[in-house]
């Protein structure tokens, strides 16, 4: 039996309806039709979660932001600092490392140690050592949890994505941010759950594509899948009302529709009428608050200058930042930033200080703004890429790699200023503490108070689960 | 007892409501019988519900499935403790750690170790076990407890056994009703539950669900409200192959992108054609599912057998530069092995990828076997050209191979717009021929109906003595050919302008094949002069060239226009013989005729006694015929006049003064308006397409091995052979030979497969239904659920496979009997015992699916374009940069702005990582992977586009300037009332009518104040509004007309 909450809540609240109906008589039927908004409808949370009132314990995380560095950012010139790759720079890079592992372009190459082609140093009293690409992270090295063992299966963007984003390389699966969607809903009332920008830096390196199934909700209902904003135009599709109407016209349609739709139910039961009826308050809804939402022009200066925002909207990723602490701010549930444009095969140091400094700020700012606005403790902020890349040269780049790469973590019940794992000496591989991206998605969870064995959606006659079929563990170390 | 939060959220979690339904169990539904009843219930309640007889494969298998299987099932590398459940060897053998004691002992609960585990307080000893999350409710404890006691019987899995006609029940109450055995089933069940049926649905709303079930356009004005006219009427037009072609492309996961990383186009639209042609000439189903997967391997297969197989070639793809083949060719494999399971079995097949399946007995070795049918199937691991060498030719190649074919769709269009930018010519009536440029033109015509003027070669010279003869009016070249050998033809010329000229390369009668290279391969590079009497020779300029059939050069890649780049001929390489070898097939099109045409930059005067001189820097071709025409773009291998040009030109006037300006004035001195239409007609490339397609190989690079735990780079697994499912029987198999992808099509429709037809009439019950026979569409394994009325489903598949697997029967069948006839939504009791409708005591209301709501609102808009069926996809409306994250290339969507914006949804052009907005927040599906089945959600995002979407804005305004037109005169009442009609196949009651009139009102009055804003909302979209109309009255009635698209009626089907 497969069922969608959703379905399953209409029936209920029709049931709910039958009863009043019995016991009020016609007239309470023709009051709760005749007024504008539907009783029913205002009445209910915008966005339930099956988990309300029903987590597995308690959370730590309210909301997740995950900043997507897509391309792979590379780890050897963020925060794995590798001194002896420095030293064997230029030499053939070690077969011992490298016999029998899957490459991507480098397919069948002579593979030569690159060093980091920047410096690094240590930061704050934590002692973190981070890039001199990424100085505004340096400065609050202190609120950052490096992730330096983290590790993929999948080599290639597409896959790689799919697997950081849902768990799975099959298409069809739901994404991180529709899961805790479906599992714990939304606090606004007026915005999608889930939402998703995307940016790329001026003048950097071709960028790779990024598909709007990472943010699908796979085989959850439709109601729980990412809402990309756009950078031009209508931020939400149709969320503009046609050429020629007003809001005030918009809202005589919507109403009317309403009442329409509530005088169809005196005639018959069908237990998505009701849901009809909310679903066009909550578009209306909608198409005034998105408007409000990324209207920033009441920002401060010194807010702008903080996050280094140029221009207001202008689909940057530092003006993303912003817009996306708004929404956090609104109870948005899960927020993705993709910025696109690390994938950087060929040069890497042009390329590298251009992702750099285009991410840097806005993202060190993002985490002070939300601690100066006490959101940082229950706001899980997830910095990094689908994969990493090479200690291995390829031209003036380096090429994809999925045995080792980092990632940042702040807030939301993560311990401020540590780091957590090792690669060797080359950064090639994991040493120490591994963490897989199902041990990332199960610690996710756990900091949002949701045991991942026990939360599960039947889909084609089994438990799907964020975490896959295998054991995934809570990374207990890094919890706060 | 377990944690009673635990066992809620498990509940909630797999989606099983409970709140609610112990009302329905009292009642003695299905309902508890599927699901069980509700945690921390009483005794009482639990003894009330519980079944007389409890079966294995209604109430124990399920329970068994979710908690069991995983450690006690067929999996043996994950079995504990030795002890399976699956079986009754299994179960009723004694412990390996206890031989004293069996897992369990029929008849004895006390004695059975499975029981006492199942029972007990210990938790270290409870099963399953906490930490498993899945606690037994005290229901489906009880449930065991008591099958154990009635002797622990077993039963094979009810999809697996084999299909037998049931025997059609006796009735003790309403045998009046029964139309055919489908009610008889249905109605068995009413009356052991207590429950009446529905009477039938009030005339117009059923009129109303017959045209949009079976063809997903409302009825049309004034049509008949008989139903089995409607039904005759409906499934004989050709919308009814549109709409059900609609959950099959689902199923064969059909769309116009690779969909992996830049998800660039793929070309296919030829397999949509067929599946449409299918479903409209009443294919056998069986033959239709053969055909897609083995068309190509069928005994002198068709051309449309062979655009059948493309089915194998629907996975999505990859070009990403640092792919590696190897691990694609495996992720390729794995799709279709799901596709196998999804589509024509109803098995999950895709668990044992990695491990033998936990709930089913497919094993990791079934995966991997049957993955090896496709072992034959030619593909590139990877489309592009940066690493390994993998024999492709770079990113400008097509996802080869391809097969070259005809569609009669798409010939109907070119012909449809030859037709029309002769019209836009004659609309326009610009033209002033004199009466002897006339005369001139239609003695050519009366000599050359088709336009062509045949040229007579009067002198043949080649360099390095390339053997020649004449032979009527083609040159016939023979021997082989010399490198670089220049060939000079002369030849006379008829008397009339030249627009164009054209050369036919015609098969050599000896060799039977066009040209003189390897596979029978020509190149022709020719050049044009024109030799005055005084044999002085000037060079005439070319402006296009386009052949029927070439070498295609430089694949688009997804950007817009960028096949139109590689219409003409190629500039540097010349005309090159289609098929390129190796990429695209058949190569029996060098057995045929093949044509180019060379379009002169302006019609030619001839001086008297001049020649034409065709000078082929290159010539590997066999007979060449060489002809003239006065139209100045013609189209290759097709008449230069068609036969309306004919019609035209005949009739004084501006007809045929528009005939003359085709072959008087160059395009670029033509309307834009007609430019428009000749770019289409170049785009139709003749009537030619490429269509992905199987084309088989004989060693495959990567046969199929285990992979242990799915790791592609493991090779220590061994070779399979192509074996189907070990657990299914397989009598009709041949067992003497290695068997082939048609053994594997063939055997999935024997008829000693229980699975294929049970699982294609569950499907097609639900798309009448609302709610499958076992609702778990895509699982009719042990996961899945029992059918409600096992014997109706098993009617259903043995009717539909002995009657040939008519498929067309089962549709009229379903939606002629008095089960789907009943009234929907209704009943309140329903409501309460039975709100699922697993009974069918009633029709499932049901909202549209996104295709039909944007075709339902076109067509009473009168904006539908149905001119012909099948074709190439069409861009409809989407927002602005919705592709500004795609890259390789970087994509702009220009949506087509002329007739075809308005073709059926189902033409949509489908972009697997950018599906339109439009249909996706009405839950179509990406088409990555196969999807039996679409889930129905209710979001917001859904009224934003009925309300917002210019489709519907547009849509709107057609629909009122239609009223309007048709009631100039009549009064707002009786327009509401023809709304009503139009949309909802019923009239309003007065509540409607006095809002809907008041509203009307309202907005006529927004729009008095505003009139710009009139302007400006008539103006959303393509479509013109009608001349003379007043503005702020059709805005006001477009508001109208805008509202009742918005209802949810509207997008139901009650």
């Amino acid at each position: 039996m497969h069922l969608d909450p959703e379905h399953a809540m209409s029936i209920n609240r029709r049931t709910f309806l039958h009863k009043s109906f019995a016991g009020l008589g016609g007239m309470a039927m023709a009051s709760i039709a005749g007024r504008s908004m539907g009783a029913v409808a205002t009445n209910e949370k915008a966005w339930p979660g099956v988990l309300d009132n029903a987590l597995h314990h308690a959370p730590k995380a309210k909301r997740v932001i995950h900043l997507c560095m897509a391309g792979g950012p590379s780890h050897l010139e963020s925060f794995d600092y590798k001194p002896e790759l420095a030293r064997m720079d230029g030499q053939q890079f070690p077969e011992s490392f490298t016999a029998g592992q899957q490459l991507a372009q480098l397919q069948g190459k002579q593979l030569v140690a690159r060093g980091p082609v920047t410096g690094f140093k240590q930061y704050g009293d934590s002692g973190l050592w981070v890039s001199d690409y990424f100085p505004h992270l340096g400065e609050i090295a202190d609120d950052l949890c490096i992730i330096k063992s983290m590790t993929t299966t999948q080599i290639n963007h597409d896959p790689a994505h799919a697997f950081m984003n849902t768990g799975s390389i099959i298409k069809g699966r739901p994404s991180m941010g529709s899961w805790l969607l479906y599992g714990l809903g939304a606090e606004t009332e007026n915005l999608p759950g889930y939402v998703v920008l995307i940016s790329k830096p001026p003048g950097g390196r071709n960028p790779q594509p990024v598909s709007s199934r990472q943010w699908s909700a796979g085989f959850l209902p439709s109601k729980y899948q990412g809402v990309q904003f756009q950078s031009k135009g209508n931020a939400v599709h149709f969320i503009g009302n046609p050429e020629g109407i007003c809001q005030s016209t918009q809202r005589q349609i919507i109403d009317e529709v309403k009442y329409l739709n509530a005088h169809k139910r005196q005639s018959t039961f069908d237990p998505e009428l009701e849901t009809r009826i909310a679903q066009y308050e909550m578009a209306f809804r909608m198409q005034s608050s998105v408007p409000q939402l990324t209207d920033m022009s009441g920002e401060s200066q010194d807010t702008l200058d903080m996050y280094g925002v140029e221009q207001l909207g202008d689909g940057s990723y530092a003006s993303n930042c912003l817009l996306a602490r708004r929404m956090l701010e609104q109870g948005v549930r899960f927020v993705q930033l993709y910025h696109r444009g690390w994938d950087h095969h060929g040069g890497i140091k042009k390329y590298m200080e251009v992702s750099a400094k285009s991410s840097d700020q806005a993202s060190a700012a993002l985490i002070k703004d939300l601690k100066q606005r006490g959101m940082l403790e229950d706001t899980l902020v997830i910095w990094g890429g689908e994969f990493g890349r090479t200690p291995m040269g390829q031209g003036s780049g380096r090429d994809h790699h999925i045995n080792a790469f980092s990632i940042a973590l702040a807030g939301g019940g993560v311990k401020p200023g540590i780091s957590y794992g090792k690669t060797d000496e080359l950064g090639y591989g994991v040493v120490e503490n591994e963490c897989t991206v199902h041990d990332l998605h199960a610690t996710m969870l756990h900091l949002c108070g949701i045991d991942f064995a026990r939360f599960s959606y039947k889909f084609q006659g089994l438990d799907g689960r964020l975490t896959g079929v295998e054991h995934p563990h809570v990374v207990k170390d890094i919890l706060s | 007892m377990s944690h009673p939060l635990a066992h809620r959220l498990t509940l909630a979690a797999a989606g099983i409501l409970v709140i609610g339904l112990c009302d329905c169990s009292k009642k003695g539904t299905d309902i508890v019988e599927i699901t069980g009843a509700k945690d921390g219930e009483s005794a009482t309640i639990v003894e009330e519900n519980m079944p007389d007889v409890v079966t294995f494969n209604a109430h124990i298998r399920p329970i068994f499935s979710d908690t069991c299987f995983s450690c006690h099932g067929f999996d043996a590398n994950t079995r504990e403790a030795n002890l399976r459940l699956d079986t009754p060897e299994g179960a009723y053998a004694a412990l390996a750690d206890n031989p004293n004691m069996k897992g369990i002992v029929p008849g004895d609960p006390d004695q059975s170790a499975a029981w006492q585990r199942i029972i007990t307080d210990d938790p270290d000893d409870l099963m399953p076990p906490p930490s498993f999350h899945k606690p037994l409710s005290d229901y489906q404890k009880r449930l065991i407890g008591k099958w154990i006691e009635q002797g622990a019987q077993y039963q094979e899995h009810w999809a697996y056994i084999p299909i037998e006609r049931p025997e059609v029940p006796k009735l003790e109450k309403h045998a009046d009703l029964v139309r055919n055995p489908i009610d008889a089933f249905i109605f068995r069940k009413l009356e052991q539950k207590g429950v009446e049926p529905s009477p039938q649905a009030q005339p117009e709303v059923l009129r109303r669900r017959l045209w949009l079930d079976l063809t997903g356009l409302p009825p049309a004005s004034g049509s008949t409200h008989n139903p089995s006219e409607i039904i005759a009427k409906a499934m004989a037009s050709e919308a009814y192959g549109e709409r059900m072609a609609v959950p099959w492309l689902d199923v064969a996961r059909f769309a116009d992108t690779v969909g992996y990383h830049g998800d660039q186009n793929q070309r296919i639209f030829p397999f949509r054609d067929y599946i449409i042609d299918s479903f409209n000439s009443n294919k056998p189903f069986d033959q239709f599912i053969r055909e897609q997967l083995a068309g190509d391997l069928m005994p002198n297969a068709t051309e449309e057998q062979h655009i059948a197989s493309g089915f194998n070639r629907l996975n999505l793809v990859t070009r990403e530069g640092g792919a590696q083949s190897k691990e694609y060719f495996k992720k390729y494999a794995a799709d279709r092995v799901r596709a196998v399971g999804a589509a024509f079995l109803g098995q999950t097949t895709g668990c044992a990828e990695c491990h033998d399946h936990k709930f089913d007995p497919i094993s990791q070795k079934d995966f991997y076997s049957l993955a090896a049918f496709f072992d034959d199937v030619q593909q590139w691991g990877v489309y592009n050209n940066y690493v390994g060498g993998t024999k492709y030719n770079g990113n400008n190649d097509a996802y080869t191979p391809e097969r070259i074919v005809r569609p009669d769709s798409l010939l109907e269009r070119l012909n449809l717009l030859r037709d029309q930018a002769l019209q836009e010519l004659i609309g326009r009536g610009a033209a002033t021929p004199s009466k002897e440029q006339l005369a001139q033109l239609r003695a050519f015509a009366a000599k050359h109906s088709d336009g062509w003027a045949p040229l007579m070669p009067l002198e043949v010279q080649t360099e390095k003595g390339t053997a020649h003869q004449i032979t009527g009016h083609a040159t016939h070249f023979t021997g082989t050919p010399n490198k670089g050998s220049q060939t000079r033809i002369e030849l006379a010329l008829a008397d009339a302008h030249i627009g164009s000229l054209r050369i036919e390369a015609l098969p050599d009668p000896k060799t039977g094949t066009v040209g003189r290279e390897s596979g029978g391969h020509f190149t022709l590079k020719p050049k044009f002069f024109l030799q005055d009497a005084d044999g002085k020779q000037s060079p005439i300029a070319i402006r296009w060239s386009q052949a029927d059939l070439d070498r295609e050069y430089g694949f688009g890649g997804g950007m817009e226009h960028g096949e139109r780049n590689n219409l003409q001929i190629n500039p540097k390489a010349g005309w090159q013989s289609a098929p390129k070898s190796g990429y695209e097939g058949p190569e029996s099109l060098t057995q045929r005729t093949q044509t180019a045409v060379y379009c002169l930059k302006e019609s030619l005067k001839l001086p008297r006694g001049s020649k034409l001189v065709v000078e082929l820097e290159a010539n590997t071709a066999s007979n060449l015929r060489i002809s003239q025409s006065p139209m100045l773009d013609p189209v290759a291998g097709e008449a230069a006049f068609t036969q309306a040009f004919r019609q035209a030109l005949a009739k004084d006037g501006k007809s045929a003064n528009a005939a003359w300006q085709l072959c008087a004035t160059p395009p670029e001195q033509l309307p834009e308006s007609y430019r428009k239409f000749l770019d289409q007609i170049r785009d139709c490339r003749s009537g030619w397409a490429r269509t992905l397609v199987t084309v088989k190989i004989d060693k495959p690079e990567f046969p199929s091995r285990i992979l242990p735990r799915g790791d592609w780079q493991d090779d220590s697994g061994e070779l399979v052979e192509p074996t189907v499912l070990g657990f299914l029987p397989s009598d009709s198999l041949p067992k003497d030979r290695k068997l082939t992808r048609l053994d594997l099509a063939n055997w999935i429709v024997a008829k000693e497969n229980p699975l294929t037809a049970r699982h294609i009439m569950n499907r097609l019950w639900k798309q009448f239904m609302g709610r499958g026979i076992s609702n778990v569409l895509d699982d009719l394994g042990g996961q899945g659920e029992p059918p409600t009325h096992p014997e109706l489903l098993d009617w259903l598949a043995s009717e539909f496979r002995d009657s040939g697997w008519n498929m067309k029967h089962m549709v009229q069948l379903i939606v002629d009997s008095h089960t789907y006839r009943q009234a929907s939504a209704q009943r309140e009791d329903l409501a309460e015992i039975d709100p699922y409708n697993r009974l069918f005591a009633q029709q499932g209301a049901r909202r549209l699916q996104a295709e039909f709501i944007r075709d339902q609102a076109l067509a009473v808009g009168e904006l539908l374009n149905r001119s012909y069926v099948g074709g190439p996809s069409v861009r409809i409306y989407q927002p602005e940069n919705y592709y500004s994250n795609l890259n390789f290339p970087v994509r702009a969507y220009s949506p087509h702005m002329d007739d075809r914006q308005h073709r059926r949804s189902v033409y949509a052009h489908w972009q697997r990582t950018f599906l339109l907005p439009t249909f996706a927040n009405f839950d179509a599906p990406a088409r990555d992977e196969c999807a039996a089945d679409r889930l129905q959600a209710n979001i917001p995002q859904q009224a934003l586009t009925l309300l917002n979407d210019p489709v519907y804005v547009e849509a709107s305004r057609g629909f009122a300037a239609r009223v309007l037109q048709e009631l100039p005169d009549a009064n707002a009442e009786t327009r509401i009332e023809r709304m009503f009609e139009l949309l909802l196949s019923r009239a309003p009651d007065s509540t409607e009518r006095a809002r809907i009139l008041d509203y009307q009102a309202k907005q006529q009055a927004n729009f008095l104040k505003g009139t710009a804003d009139a302007d400006a909302f008539l103006a959303v979209g393509i479509a013109k509004v009608p001349e003379g109309m007043n503005k702020v009255e059709l805005a006001a009635w477009a508001q109208t007309a805008r509202l009742l698209l918005n209802l949810h009626e509207t997008i139901t089907r009650y």
